[in-house]
């Protein structure tokens, strides 16, 4: 629920995250190219890990990356919390080595199996997206307080 | 071809329904349609349901249902490579756009060029963002009047000068009528329609024709041996194999970068929204495999011998393919509903794409550069403008220059729109990029893809690239999106090396 209260704050202050004000001012004077490399002063602690960059639907501060991450840190380890993802190379295996598919032989139903096995790997595709969907959804609980699931009108109930 | 009258009366009444639809979509959901948000991105409060309805009408398109099974019709299974792109579609979905939906939300950002500019606070990439976005779209407009022109061709209307060009502009001016009052709400209510059309054509299409033909056993006799599988190849090259991966993979990279997919992602209500999505709209991934598949019954069905036909193919050639098969195949009506399907279908993206390149004419160039004070009903107001500037321009386009040039077009505007990989997803998952390294990166990105696709006369995407003496044959788009990453990356680090040094000796 952190992100739930620092959404009602000014912005100025959200975005300020753990740059100190003095080290962005510095940054802006000097220009875009040097505002992306304050980053480097600011001590390692206060910085989102890489792999909680990378993964999180976190929302970084978009000047210099460098902001808050507004999630549930600390209730659950990142890896813990978005392992399901990795399941998602699984569509790409499926259709990247073509020679594999690449044949008549066996034929399904009268289709050849150049055809019906990139239509199966259209439905094993969606299976996989359900599948880390609700392995989401179970480890997430009912509310994540991930800033990407709330509903914009602030009411649960995103059907329609 | 002369009238068919019960196809055009019913194809004719489907389009005064959605015409209707379009302009009460205004009072849907209603709220003040002066506000950017509001009129461009229908107030960001679409749910899964209509979500699933407007991406699958902005991303599979009139020219999608003509030109796959067009391609698999004439050059056979490299027109499946559409397949596995949307295969690989799915996870890029679920993995990067959430992410940028919750920023966009929380920043208030109405295209990628907003946020790009937020993000990198450079006022130049945000610029190139805006004006790829714009001229990579621009021709695929285009494109889906031409998937209009065939159907109604195909219906029977009068072809040559101004008279056969007026149900094509007609149908335009509708559109554009519709989407400057209701916004981003006309095509989502409209692609409801348009979708329901579509899966019961395709459905009665797969069930009807086969049996006529003598199932699915016959159509794929019919088709030539050496077309049913890609030539396997020989020699120092990876032949076809490579082409058709790297085609499936390039086109899905560059899919959710075009400014039409943005706005359908940027207007759901939430990122699960996104993400059930990722998953539900699989449903349209395997109508367009069966899609692709009326290439073949078309070969087995042998419409292009049949006198009846020969107008049509020698007028529109491969595209063709598919009306003639409805034609062959349904009775009257249901021809109408067919082809109406094929026509809303092109107004639905149509709709999208020109409130796309409102809304990226208004934030990035009017708001940034012209009138940075103006007010928020100015805003609404000019995007509404520029939208209907689109429209026309697109139809002056495709009735004044030859087809072959918005195709042309609409080829380098998928390796031009991959350009923006870098700035918006990479600038999504790592903090080490700055913005002249990723504006010299697009540089490269867009003169190297142009440049391949010059060597091959601007008729194919694909590039033969040699390494070694080791031909690698493959989508020009995602060789030069390489450069972009290497040239941005070479770019990046010389940058951090001269500011270390900087900060060094400034210190002492």
């Amino acid at each position: 629920m952190l992100y739930q209260l620092s959404y009602r704050l000014p912005t100025a202050s959200i975005w300020a995250g753990s740059l100190g004000q003095v080290n962005k001012t510095w940054a802006y004077e000097r220009g875009p190219i040097a505002a992306s490399f304050t980053f480097r002063g600011v001590s390692p602690r206060n910085r989102p890990s890489r792999f909680a960059y990378a993964f999180s639907i976190v929302v970084p501060d978009p000047r210099n990356g460098a902001g808050e991450v507004m999630t549930d840190k600390g209730t659950k380890g990142h890896l813990a919390r978005y392992w399901p993802r990795f399941l998602l190379i699984i569509p790409f295996l499926l259709v990247i080595w073509v020679p594999f598919y690449n044949r008549v032989e066996p034929v399904l139903a009268n289709i050849p199996f150049f055809y019906w096995y990139q239509l199966a790997a259209i439905l094993i595709g969606a299976a996989v997206a359900i599948a880390v969907y609700l392995l989401e959804v179970r480890i997430e609980g009912t509310d994540s307080g991930d800033p990407a699931d709330t509903d914009s009108s602030g009411t649960p109930g995103d059907m329609l | 071809m002369s009238l068919n009258l019960v196809a055009a009366s019913v194809f004719v009444a489907l389009f005064l329904l959605v015409t209707g639809l379009g302009f009460a979509a205004a009072h849907w959901r209603k709220a003040d349609l002066n506000q950017l948000h509001e009129w461009g991105l229908g107030g960001r409060r679409f749910g899964t349901v209509v979500t699933w309805f407007l991406l699958g009408g902005d991303l599979y398109t009139a020219y999608t249902f003509i030109a796959v099974p067009a391609l698999v019709y004439g050059a056979g299974a490299v027109g499946f490579f559409a397949v596995p792109y949307t295969v690989m579609i799915f996870p890029i979905l679920y993995l990067i756009f959430p992410k940028f939906w919750a920023i966009a939300r929380e920043r208030g950002h109405v295209t990628a060029a907003d946020y790009v500019r937020d993000r990198f606070g450079s006022r130049l990439l945000a610029l190139a963002v805006a004006i790829t976005g714009i001229f990579a779209t621009m021709p695929y407009i285009a494109l889906q009047l031409v998937g209009m022109e065939v159907v109604i061709g195909a219906l029977g209307f009068p072809h040559g000068g101004i008279v056969g060009h007026l149900p094509l502009i007609i149908a335009f001016v509708i559109l554009a009528a519709f989407t400057y009052t209701s916004g981003l709400r006309a095509p989502a209510l409209i692609a409801v329609v348009k979708d329901i059309l579509i899966f019961v054509t395709i459905f009665a299409a797969i069930v009807i024709i086969p049996a006529k033909l003598g199932g699915y056993a016959a159509i794929f006799a019919a088709v030539p041996p050496e077309k049913l599988t890609l030539t396997p190849p020989s020699g120092d090259t990876l032949g076809s194999y490579s082409a058709y991966a790297t085609l499936a993979l390039g086109s899905a990279l560059a899919l959710f970068l075009y400014p039409h997919s943005m706005t359908g992602i940027l207007s759901a209500s939430s990122g699960k929204v996104i993400r059930r999505n990722a998953a539900a709209l699989s449903a349209y991934s395997f109508v367009l495999g069966l899609i692709a598949l009326l290439g073949y019954m078309a070969i087995a069905a042998g419409v292009e011998q049949n006198p009846a036909y020969e107008a049509g193919f020698a007028q529109y050639g491969a595209t063709f393919a598919v009306p003639a098969l409805f034609l062959d195949s349904f009775s009257s009506w249901f021809v109408g509903v067919a082809f109406a399907a094929i026509a809303i279908g092109a107004l639905v993206p149509a709709a999208i794409m020109s409130i796309a390149c409102g809304n990226l004419f208004t934030r990035n160039l009017y708001k940034e550069y012209m009138r940075p004070n103006c007010s928020d009903a100015d805003e609404a107001r000019m995007a509404k403008i520029v939208s209907l500037v689109v429209k026309i321009g697109a139809v002056v386009f495709v009735l004044a220059i030859p087809k072959a040039y918005a195709i042309q077009l609409q080829l380098l505007g998928g390796i031009w729109i991959i350009q923006l990989l870098p700035p918006i997803v990479l600038g999504l998952f790592t903090r080490c990029f700055n913005a002249h390294a990723l504006l010299l990166g697009w540089v490269a990105g867009i003169t190297t893809g142009t440049y391949m696709a010059a060597t091959r006369g601007f008729v194919s995407s694909i590039y033969p690239l040699e390494i070694f003496g080791f031909t690698l044959p493959g989508y020009a788009a995602l060789y030069s999106v390489v450069v972009n990453i290497l040239v941005a990356t070479a770019v990046n680090l010389l940058f951090n090396r001269l500011s270390e040094r900087g900060r060094v000796s400034s210190a002492q």
